[in-house]
């Protein structure tokens, strides 16, 4: 293990600078059908969508066909000068005829007549008109259609992945970077919106949108047809082949700046210490020269899309040019018309879309793999606490409000060596406030997160009541208590809403909570009261006011249990006092667990546990422990010294 | 119409570019008329069927088409190459003289503007200044040429066809012209509520065990679920103006069509037009769809590219308030004696005063202590010694010169500082303690490594002195991270050593080992020291208490004990708390 960890970061001082930046895992994947097929699930609540889309897409593709065929028809038709070339009338004639006698115009009429060729003009250009009105409806609900299963599927896929981690263990979060669980919940997710509103439903389309033209061209010159089509495949193979490459040098370009982000981020942060080291000139060539290399990675893309852009035209002339010569040559030999002319024309330059469209949907396809994989990685993983198999405990802990709590011989390890907790046992009086005190690391706060049911002791039981706590449903559980972190977790929500929790917890309730810790002034010295939206980790507030804040989330909930990680951080006197007072109030008439770091707040407790190396070590009273005059006893002799 | 003036200061940027962007620019023309030529071709090629001249012809015209093509790749290969790889390196050197910019600008600078705004400017800023002077430029004389062509060629067959022709195409610009900034404005509202999504699941996941405390996972989900929602809502709405505009593009285009194959058909019929005539109108029309497209959105770039120039001009248009515009040459920091008199300091735009009226006398080679709780001024006095930041009123000396009165480099360069927070470099130990010190060997390195106590452990890495420390130093604990930092500040040779709370990682026992083992070393400097840990400074030979940026109490450590003032109640609590760790 610690050879191998060694190798690792010996090759790593080897490689270059860009490799000390965390550069996002893996942006492709192969393509694969199980992955495919899980996220086909999540469009299936919206089938009727999906169908209506696949429908308006058929029309619409059907559509958009028409026109080239209704050019030819004018050319060959009115516009036809050559006149009379009755004998040969595709269906489009017959229906183009049919309208017109509809509508009271006879094109079958004397083509010779100009006023005659004018109306059938008309005519056509009419027909013309509509569908290009019929299309733009068509064409606007089919993106919107498209649209909203795409939203609506990514919406329910980043609840499910935001629920599924709601239900993990504390652990989990202990051993997952919280930023990297938050780019699952958005950039993985938002990258597979992608794929649900275009990928999948427009893929068809664009198939079909092909399908149609090659049927048409085949249908209306089949010789010129498979000439010019030869041109297609190249296409696609060139669109591929571009990707490839462009890819890369996107990867490589991501990582090149990812990498000078960092850079200039972390010459920010240290801007003093290169303006007192004078390091101004050499910081600046650093970024100059990974500042280059990020240019370089982009002329070499540039490189790919000048490359790209002109193949793709040049493919399209060279159609253009099969159909001049081949066409020219037909319409000489009269097997070809002009009006055919302008719908091969006119049909290629509809052709281009899709087929480079076909390419880059590929390609969607692949990251959208990478981002499932991930987002499924998360959803497979369950480390969510085992509920109790008898519910009846249920009524029952219910039953005893006022419980106290009991450990019974609890061992504790993280990670199954190094023990944390050995064989404690105490237990707590319903009402009771006990103080734990003890050294940075004698398991303190592990005492707390066993209590919660963050983890489950390796050895002993956790009983309130009568009842281990193995045995109550997780949330009724976690109900009774109310928790006060050494950490205040102050969100960027309004005051009020810090302070509710998104509990069930009425405005006046709230204030009465903050009046109880003395924290009102809190509300007044904003400057919208309660409704002040909190900054970032409440920047705004001092350090004394942020636990006064948790103080009063925690009263508010009226819990049974109160559990405090009291708060070391540099608070003056005056605020210490403060909190010693809303502590007072807090804890009256509940079951009371404190760590405590302030020797004032021990000495009120009704007793103290004195934990030492994972173990209790001493408990009591304030005066039965100064009496014991064993550890606690010199800390207090050292606090009050000779006064 | 577009505002022009803003990217003025730009220009000698641009200036160095001018050869290559003007072949670019050359390459546009040659390739615009290239692909004019095109429907043209095919419109002759019609013209030479229709009136029966034969294939023979129609060959020569094919082949001319495929030659002309050719030169036309060559020229938009060549025209990408030259401005799009123009504007990277435009892009590149924007960015590099902004980063030497804001390394001459002071604190004051730096504390009115956030590190993700800046990070912002460095690059959604550059980025919309680049594709100005990439993309717009390359697409905007593309379309003017073009259509200087097209329209040439039309005007000469029949310029009622091209006024109606050209008319559905000048709407397509309208269109993007107008639908572009709502769109742009759409995003950046549902950008705001995927941060929103963001900033709920980070602090969600970051406090994670209050969550499940306090039993709000499902009111959590709900909210996620609000938030999601409003998302979902904003997109569509951003779907809808695409819709909208998407399938106006459609009809816009095909209008063109429908136009010409109407107005043109009737000239036809009317024996005004021919149909290699009309061939050529169609092949203009195809080939102005994606310029027209292109001249709207390039409008839009133009103005999103204006308003970025701005917000860069703010950083380059930033005067340093400390330089060396009074400095005497030749003015040495000999001894290192400070005295500040009546030092006041307060940032721009805020009232309350951070410092005020601070005076004390630190003779050279003595040592200052600086006590006190969390924003009471404690570094801010620190950073106007090197200047780090301007004083307010009042004057800081050094060896009974004003501090203005030095170079910037001759003061800073007498001056070693270890800020709060350690600060290494993604580069390997040495080149971090030898940071801002071109010319140190091995052997010094390895000296200052001793002296902090840190060699032990810096021979257990696998690279020993060529550790590569990872991004802010990830791979070291807090403790090791501080050590380097005053090991750099050794190295520097300094006659001032300003150390501000610089041991809070490792326990009092290293503390101590480590300071015991500097005051051999350090016994000549002046020294400042800030500090939580009183133990550190009780040797110093005066103290300072401060509060609220006053000096409330001062004095050497035994005097100050016996005034039982706040510096008395924080020794005792220090005091409780070693021996609680001192009881493991």
């Amino acid at each position: 293990m610690t050879s191998r960890k060694q190798q690792k970061t010996t090759s790593k001082s080897q490689r270059d600078d860009a490799e000390d930046f965390h550069v996002e895992e893996v942006i492709d994947r192969p393509f694969s059908r199980v992955l495919a097929g899980r996220l086909l699930r999540y469009l299936r609540p919206y089938t009727a969508l999906v169908l209506l889309s696949v429908l308006l897409i058929v029309i619409s593709t059907l559509l958009s066909l028409a026109g080239p065929l209704l050019i030819k028809e004018a050319i060959d038709g009115p516009l036809s000068l050559l006149g009379g070339t009755e004998e040969g009338m595709s269906g489009l004639s017959t229906f183009v005829t049919k309208v017109g006698s509809w509508v009271g115009l006879d094109p079958n009429g004397d083509s010779a007549d100009l006023d005659h060729q004018i109306s059938w003009l008309w005519l056509i250009i009419g027909i013309y008109g509509s569908i290009l009105l019929a299309q733009l409806l068509i064409h606007y609900s089919e993106i919107m259609v498209l649209e909203r299963t795409g939203q609506n599927a990514t919406r329910d896929l980043r609840i499910q992945v935001f629920a599924h981690l709601q239900k993990q263990s504390a652990s989990f979060f202990h051993r997952n970077p919280v930023g990297r669980l938050v780019t699952r919940v958005t950039s993985d997710v938002e990258a597979l919106n992608e794929l649900f509103a275009s990928g999948f439903v427009s893929l068809a389309g664009d198939l079909l949108a092909i399908t149609g033209i090659v049927a048409m061209l085949f249908w209306t010159n089949a010789e010129l047809a498979s000439m010019t089509l030869l041109v297609a495949p190249v296409v696609v193979v060139a669109t591929l082949v571009f990707r490839r490459f462009a890819r890369r040098h996107y990867r490589e370009m991501r990582r090149r700046l990812a990498h000078l982000n960092a850079y200039t981020q972390e010459s920010i942060s240290g801007m003093e210490v290169i303006q007192v080291c004078r390091s101004e000139d050499e910081q600046a060539q650093r970024y100059s020269m990974i500042n280059g290399k990020l240019r370089n990675a982009h002329l070499n893309s540039v490189f790919w899309y000048a490359l790209f852009f002109p193949t793709i035209e040049l493919l399209s002339v060279v159609a253009l040019v099969i159909i001049v010569v081949g066409g020219g040559a037909r319409i000489e030999a009269g097997t070809a018309t002009f009006g055919e002319f302008f719908l091969f024309w006119t049909y290629l330059t509809r052709l281009f879309s899709p087929l480079r469209d076909l390419a880059e949907k590929y390609n969607l396809l692949l990251s959208a793999m990478a981002s499932s994989e991930r987002i499924f990685g998360i959803l497979d993983t369950d480390t969510s606490l085992p509920e109790p198999l008898k519910v009846a405990a249920e009524a029952r802990a219910l039953a005893a409000p006022g419980a106290g709590i009991c450990f019974e011989k609890v061992s504790f390890s993280y990670d199954g060596e190094t023990p944390v907790l050995e064989d404690i046992s105490f237990s707590v009086g319903s009402g009771e406030t006990v103080a734990i005190v003890g050294a940075t690391g004698a398991g303190k706060s592990t005492i707390i997160n066993l209590l919660l049911r963050f983890h489950d002791p390796t050895r002993g039981s956790i009983k309130i009541g009568d009842d281990d706590i193995r045995n109550i449903p997780v949330r009724q559980h976690r109900n009774r208590f109310g928790l006060v972190l050494q950490d205040v977790a102050v969100l960027s929500r309004t005051l009020e809403e810090n302070i509710r929790f998104d509990r069930d917890i009425s405005r006046e309730q709230i204030t009465w909570a903050l009046e109880q810790v003395r924290g009102s002034s809190i509300v007044t010295r904003q400057k919208r009261g309660l409704d002040e939206p909190m900054m970032e980790r409440g920047r705004t507030l001092s350090s004394g006011e942020r636990q006064l804040v948790s103080f009063a989330r925690a009263l508010a909930g009226d819990p049974q249990i109160l559990v405090l990680d009291e708060a070391t951080s540099h608070v003056d006197t005056e605020t210490e006092a403060l909190i010693q007072e809303a502590i007072d109030r807090l804890v009256k008439g509940r079951t009371s667990v404190i760590v405590a770091h302030r020797l004032s707040t021990v000495r009120k407790a009704d007793r103290i546990f004195v934990l030492h190396h994972g173990r209790l070590r001493e408990e009591g009273r304030h005066d039965q422990l100064v009496a014991l005059d064993g550890i606690y006893a010199r800390l207090v002799k050292l606090q009050f010294g000779t006064s | 119409m577009i505002p022009l003036k803003a990217f003025r200061f730009l220009l000698p940027l641009l200036r160095r570019e001018r050869s290559v962007i003007l072949i670019g620019i050359f390459m546009i023309l040659v390739g615009s008329l290239s692909q004019v030529a095109i429907p043209r071709l095919v419109g002759l090629a019609v013209e030479k069927l229709e009136s029966g001249i034969g294939i023979d012809m129609v060959i020569h015209i094919a082949m001319a088409m495929v030659g002309i093509v050719l030169i036309r790749c060559i020229t938009s290969f060549w025209a990408r190459q030259t401005v799009i790889g123009s504007s990277r390196r435009i892009e590149k050197r924007l960015r590099d003289q902004m980063f030497r910019h804001i390394e001459n600008l002071d604190g004051s600078f730096h504390a009115k503007l956030h590190t993700g705004d800046l990070m912002n400017r460095f690059n959604s800023d550059v980025e919309a200044v680049r594709l100005v002077f990439g993309p717009a430029i390359m697409y905007s004389v593309q379309t003017i040429f073009i259509l200087i062509f097209s329209v040439t060629l039309m005007l000469r067959i029949d310029w009622q066809l091209t006024l109606w022709s050209l008319f559905p195409l000048g709407l397509i610009t309208l269109l993007i012209r107008f639908v572009g900034p709502k769109v742009h404005s759409l995003s950046m509202r549902g950008q705001e509520m995927l941060s929103d999504i963001s900033v709920h699941a980070q602090e969600n996941f970051a406090n994670a065990p209050v969550v499940k405390a306090f039993v709000v996972e499902d009111a959590e989900i709900e909210r996620m679920h609000r938030l999601s929602h409003s998302y979902f809502q904003q997109n569509l709405r951003i779907a809808r103006v695409r819709a909208l505009s998407n399938s106006a593009f459609f009809l816009f285009g095909d209008l063109a069509l429908v136009t010409l194959l109407l107005i043109g058909g009737l000239r036809i019929l009317s024996g005004d037009l021919n149909l290699g005539e009309f061939a050529t109108f169609n092949g203009c029309q195809l080939l102005l769809i994606w310029p027209m497209i292109a001249l709207g959105w390039v409008m839009n770039l133009f103005h999103r590219g204006a308003a970025s120039a701005e917000r860069l001009q703010e950083i380059l248009g930033a005067t340093p308030a400390v330089d060396d515009s009074r400095a005497m040459d030749g003015l040495n920091v000999d001894r290192g004696e400070i005295r500040f008199d009546q030092v006041s300091f307060r940032y721009p735009d805020s009232t309350g005063a951070v410092l005020e009226q601070i005076s004390f006398d630190l003779p050279a080679g003595k040592t200052l202590g600086i006590v006190g709780a969390t924003a009471s001024g404690k570094t801010t006095l620190l950073n106007l010694i090197p200047r780090l930041s301007p004083t307010v009123s009042g004057q800081i000396f050094v060896d009974g010169h004003p501090i203005e009165k030095y170079t910037l480099d001759e003061l800073r360069s007498s001056i070693a500082m270890v800020p709060q927070e350690p600060f290494l470099f993604s580069a390997t130990i040495a080149e971090n303690i030898a940071f801002g010190v071109a010319d140190a060997s091995m052997d010094e390195i390895e000296k200052v490594a001793r002296l902090v106590r840190i060699e032990d452990e810096i021979c257990k890495f696998p690279d020993l002195y060529d550790q590569r420390v990872g991004e802010r130093g990830v791979t070291l604990s807090g403790g090791q991270k501080q050590r380097i930092a005053i090991a750099r500040a050794i190295l520097q040779r300094p006659r001032i050593l300003i150390l501000d709370d610089v041991l809070s990682a490792v326990d009092s026992e290293t503390e101590t080992t480590i300071l015991e083992g500097l005051r051999d070393w350090t016994q000549d400097l002046t020294a400042l020291i800030v500090t939580h840990r009183l133990s550190a400074i009780i040797h110093a030979d005066e103290i300072i208490v401060l509060d609220e940026g006053r000096i409330i109490e001062r004095g050497d450590h035994s005097s100050l004990l016996k005034k039982r003032g706040r510096y008395y109640k924080l020794w005792r609590k220090q005091t409780v708390e070693s021996e609680l760790e001192g009881l493991q």
